[in-house]
Formats: structure tokens, sequence, C-alpha cells
């Protein structure tokens, strides 16, 4: 393992990783323990990075991976009922415990939070690419390994249905 | 909150002013762990860590499923399959152990108790494979092991040598042997399988030769694919054995209902099947690898060719619409080229396996080994693409718990 390219890679993305793997999981242990998984896949091809994206994007789309093998691992050992684990249109559910700067939030986010939790899982990456981390949409798109347009679809779909959702919530 | 402030905006400011939760654990912390992952250290074995067991799946009654789902008949596919014989023994032979320990490493002993706490801590992330290779401390014990859509999958208990000896009082149990002291102990509904062993029949060896003595009240003739099934089930079973004979009871001939007398003992195909593998998902969700009915094929140009395309709405296929591969063999060792540069970090981790591993469960049913080019990574999940990889010894590795 090289070192430097570990140090660097750190404080480089080690910030925007885990929130985003925070946020997608909803728990520290899991997600330190997804983190860890990233580096490894990260350092173990490193080498072989052709640069074809940016290795920002590289390494959230490895995030992104992660997290998914983790999701389908957990909906294989509840086992869920759907013959096929199709994130994009599973809820990514990881509710163990909110952390605790969540807890700590005002009610409109936290309307909003548990409202992206219900989302499904192509919505609920797109926003927290997006609105989160910041990723432009070709960013994005690269991340996901989708066209821009399915980003920008999406993303659109996903606000609707959070607006839709924290409306539901504010008339319960 | 009224309902109007609920605009977009409203909604991408909130998203936009989220708290960034930071990794309160230092970046030696994070540095450590990694150091102690044997993943990122070259050449040393991951050890595989037993998978929790799986919790008990519906099981749905699978007569209907038997009557509809078409496949060859009993008798076709036995002239079908009965082509190749080489014995288990003969390719388990072959298989040498690679060898990963690093020389020098005097550390190694001291580095695996850090080690192995991790690696149970993402058993569960990381541990997937589809097929089980040769190691000196384990005994393979192959079995097919029947789902609710009523096919048959191989699955390879790896059962500790230790064990063994202490059961059967050899470390080279036959086949039949090991069926005999292990199959009534698999659980095969926490497994996700349906309850199929062991075998309504009294089974027993002479040399290479198994004898099933059935009783009068089995059910195995109730349907073709009932027998379908007890075929393709042996097949998987018994690995180095030559045939199999079905009899009576009392030992005479015996009598199937959807074929009539089954005068000559059944050749098995052992090791060399020459299968192609596909994905197949139980239904909980988990996925195995699997033939498609036991087809097989001439040559394993064709059985690979076979892998791209879906042939069935049970099996489906594990290489991705989006990539490709060319086949060439040469002095024994197949070729697998990928058409363009294969990131394999690219793909998800099963799928990217599944792929992985169907091809060298394919290619060694022809007894054969792969190398892979066109691949971005060098070195990946301990697979070493810059020679020929190792060859596995069965599909779908499984730990049998044994009290």
């Amino acid at each position: 393992m090289d070192d430097s390219v570990f140090l660097r890679l750190y404080e480089d993305y080690n910030r925007d990783v885990f929130n985003f793997l925070i946020y997608l999981t909803r728990n520290r242990d899991i997600a330190e323990d997804l983190m860890h998984e990233v580096y490894i896949r990260v350092l173990k091809s490193y080498g072989n990075f052709e640069g074809k994206s940016s290795e920002k994007t590289w390494l959230f789309a490895i995030a992104k991976n992660v997290s998914i093998d983790y999701f389908r691992k957990q909906a294989t050992i509840k086992k869920h009922t759907n013959l096929h684990f199709d994130w994009e249109t599973t809820e990514l559910v990881a509710v163990d415990r909110l952390p605790e700067q969540l807890i700590e939030l005002d009610d409109e986010k936290k309307v909003v939070l548990e409202a992206l939790h219900s989302c499904t899982g192509d919505q609920k990456m797109v926003i927290l690419l997006r609105f989160f981390q910041d990723l432009t949409i070709a960013e994005t798109a690269d991340a996901l390994e989708w066209t821009e347009s399915k980003v920008k679809t999406t993303q659109h779909r996903a606000i609707k249905a959070l607006q839709e959702k924290v409306r539901e919530e504010d008339r319960a | 909150m009224s309902k109007e402030k609920w605009d977009e905006e409203k909604i991408d400011k909130t998203l936009r002013e989220m708290p960034t939760i930071e990794d309160r654990r230092s970046k030696e912390e994070v540095f450590q762990r990694l150091k102690n992952d044997s993943r990122l250290t070259a050449g040393q074995p991951k050890k595989r860590v037993s998978k929790g067991k799986w919790k008990p799946t519906i099981v749905a009654v699978a007569a209907v499923l038997l009557l509809t789902i078409l496949v060859p008949t009993f008798l076709n596919h036995t002239e079908q399959t009965a082509m190749d014989k080489t014995t288990s023994q003969e390719a388990t032979e072959s298989v040498k152990m690679e060898d990963h320990s690093t020389i020098g490493n005097e550390n190694a002993a001291n580095e695996e108790s850090a080690e192995s706490a991790d690696e149970i801590m993402f058993s569960r992330v990381t541990d997937v494979h589809y097929a089980a290779y040769a190691d000196s401390t384990q005994i393979p014990f192959r079995i097919g092991l029947a789902t609710d859509q009523a096919t048959i999958i191989p699955v390879t208990f790896l059962l500790p040598q230790e064990q063994v000896v202490r059961d059967l009082q050899t470390s080279e149990p036959d086949t039949v042997a090991l069926y005999n002291a292990y199959a009534k102990k698999i659980d095969e509904e926490t497994l996700g399988f349906t309850a199929y062993h062991p075998y309504n029949a009294e089974v027993s060896s002479e040399n290479k030769r198994v004898v099933m003595k059935f009783p009068a009240n089995h059910s195995y003739d109730l349907a073709s694919a009932t027998l379908e099934m007890l075929n393709l089930s042996i097949q998987a079973t018994f690995y180095g054995m030559d045939e199999v004979e079905f009899l009576q009871e009392d030992g005479s001939p015996i009598e199937f209902d959807q074929v009539g007398e089954v005068a000559e003992p059944i050749t098995l195909t052992g090791a060399a099947k020459h299968q192609a593998y596909y994905r197949f998902t139980q239904s909980n969700a988990e996925q195995l690898l699997s033939s498609n009915f036991g087809q097989s094929y001439e040559t394993v140009e064709e059985a690979l060719e076979a892998m791209k395309e879906t042939p069935n709405d049970i099996y489906s296929s594990v290489v991705p619409s989006n990539i490709d591969f060319t086949v060439t063999e040469e002095q024994g060792i197949v070729h697998v080229k990928f058409t363009q540069q294969l990131d394999l970090d690219r793909l998800q981790l099963e799928d990217a396996m599944q792929l992985i591993e169907g091809i060298l469960l394919t290619v060694a049913s022809f007894d054969k080994q792969v190398q892979f080019s066109h691949i971005v990574q060098e070195n990946w999940m301990n697979f070493d693409f810059t020679q020929p990889v190792k060859k596995p010894i069965g599909a779908n590795p499984k730990y049998l718990i044994i009290e």
C-alpha cells in the first residue's frame, strides 16, 4: 500500500465521502465500515485508475457501489421477497439510530431528511450527490454511471417526491 | 409550516444547508485499520469467514412447477451428459493450492488477530464468492441441492479436514461416505433451499459405482421433472464416481413410472461436465451460479459464448450486456480477452464476482484454466490476473456447521 496515496486521498475526499455514506446509511459504525471498504477498493486499483473520469467522481462511484453491495446484502439477509435487488426502485433503508448531529437539527431539516429517507435509492443518491456534495450534473452522471438526462429527470422527480412528502407530513 | 412554504426553492435550500457529519476517527486510526487489512497486503490469503445462516425461506410447493417446467426427459439427458468421465480425484490432484504466504513476513502471526477481527466485520460486505478453491485444510463435499423452482443447484460445503478425519477415520473419503455422513446434517431450508436430502434410498458404493436402493414408497418417478431432478442432483453430488445404479430394495432392477426399467447404470460426469454457468436467484434474493438444467457443450468456446445469453426465465447471464469477450485456446489455457478494458470496480461487487467466477467455473468444467486479459485490475479480490487463474473445485461454497 502506498502511504502517500492514502494520505492524499484522505485529505481530499474523506470528509465528503464519509458524509455521503453516513447520510445514506444513517449509522456511524456502518459508514465507517463502508468508508474502509471504499479505501480498500480504491487503493487496490489506484495504479490502474485511467483518469477517464475525475478522481472525485471515481471515488463516489466506488462509494455508491460499496453501499449498494451493503444494502443488497442486508436485503438478502432480511429475506426480502423481491427476486432481484433493484437499488434504483428500492428504498435504501438502514435506520438503526440517527447520528447525533441529526437529532439536533431544526424541525424543517428533520422533516426533509425523513422525507429523503423514504425516497427510492436513485432519488436519494442523486439528492446526496447534487445537494449535499455539490456535484455538477455531469459529475453526478459520471459517479452514478448514468446519462446526464437521467440525472436531471431523477433529480426533478426526487424534488417533487420530497415536496409531496413534506407537505403530507405538514398535513399530518 | 404552511403548504405554500414548501416550494422547490425551499426544499433546495434546506437540502443544501444540511450539516456535514464528520468522521470522528483520526487519520491515523483510519490508516491503521487499512494496514491491518490483509487485502492490501499483496499475496496474503484472505481467510473466508463463515457467513451467517440464512433465515429460513418460505418453501413453496414445487409440484406444479415440476410439471410445468420444460426439461429434457430423464433418458435423453442421461445420454447427453454421458460423455466425459473425469474423476474429481484427478481434478483435485491437478489443483494445487496456491501458496500466498509472503516470504519474510515475520509479523504475519502478530497481525493475524487484528486482521481476523476486521475481516469478520467485513465478511458481510465483502465475502462474496460463487466458486470454491482447493485448500489443504478443507475437504470439499459437493452436493446438488433443490430449490423451490424445481431446479438443482450445485453447492460445495467446505468441511474442516480434522472434522472429517474424526468422523470417518480417513482424510480421503469417497463421495458416498461423505454423503452418508453429512447429507442428513444439512439444514437445507435454513440455507434457502427446499428439503430434498438425504435421498429416500440406501446409498452405498462398490469401487467407483454408486448403488442406490429405493424403497417401494419412493416418489422420484412421480413426474418426468422429479426424475430429472434426481438425475441432476446425483450428477452434482457423486463426484469421483463413474456411474450410479438404481435398484429396488431387494437388489432387483427398478422400474420407474416415467421410463420403465432402468437396466443400465447411469454414467456420472464428475468434474468435466462441459457446462456453461449462469446466475440463479433464490426466492430469498440470494444469487448462486448454476448450469442451465445440466446442458452441456461440445467445446469450451461454445460454452463461453452461450454464457453471454440468458437462456430462460430461471437462469440469467452473468455477462453484462455492455461487456463482451473473445475466446482462444493455447496449450490447454483458455484465453478470455475482454473487448474493452474491464474495470471490475466499476461493477457492483457481486456482479463482478459472478462474471469472473462464472467464467472460471465454465472453463473448469472442461478441466481447463483461464488466462484473462484486458482487465484494469492486475490483482483483485485475491485473483492474480497476470497469470492463469487458479481453477475452482466446486460451485457456491458454503460452510456446513457441524455440532
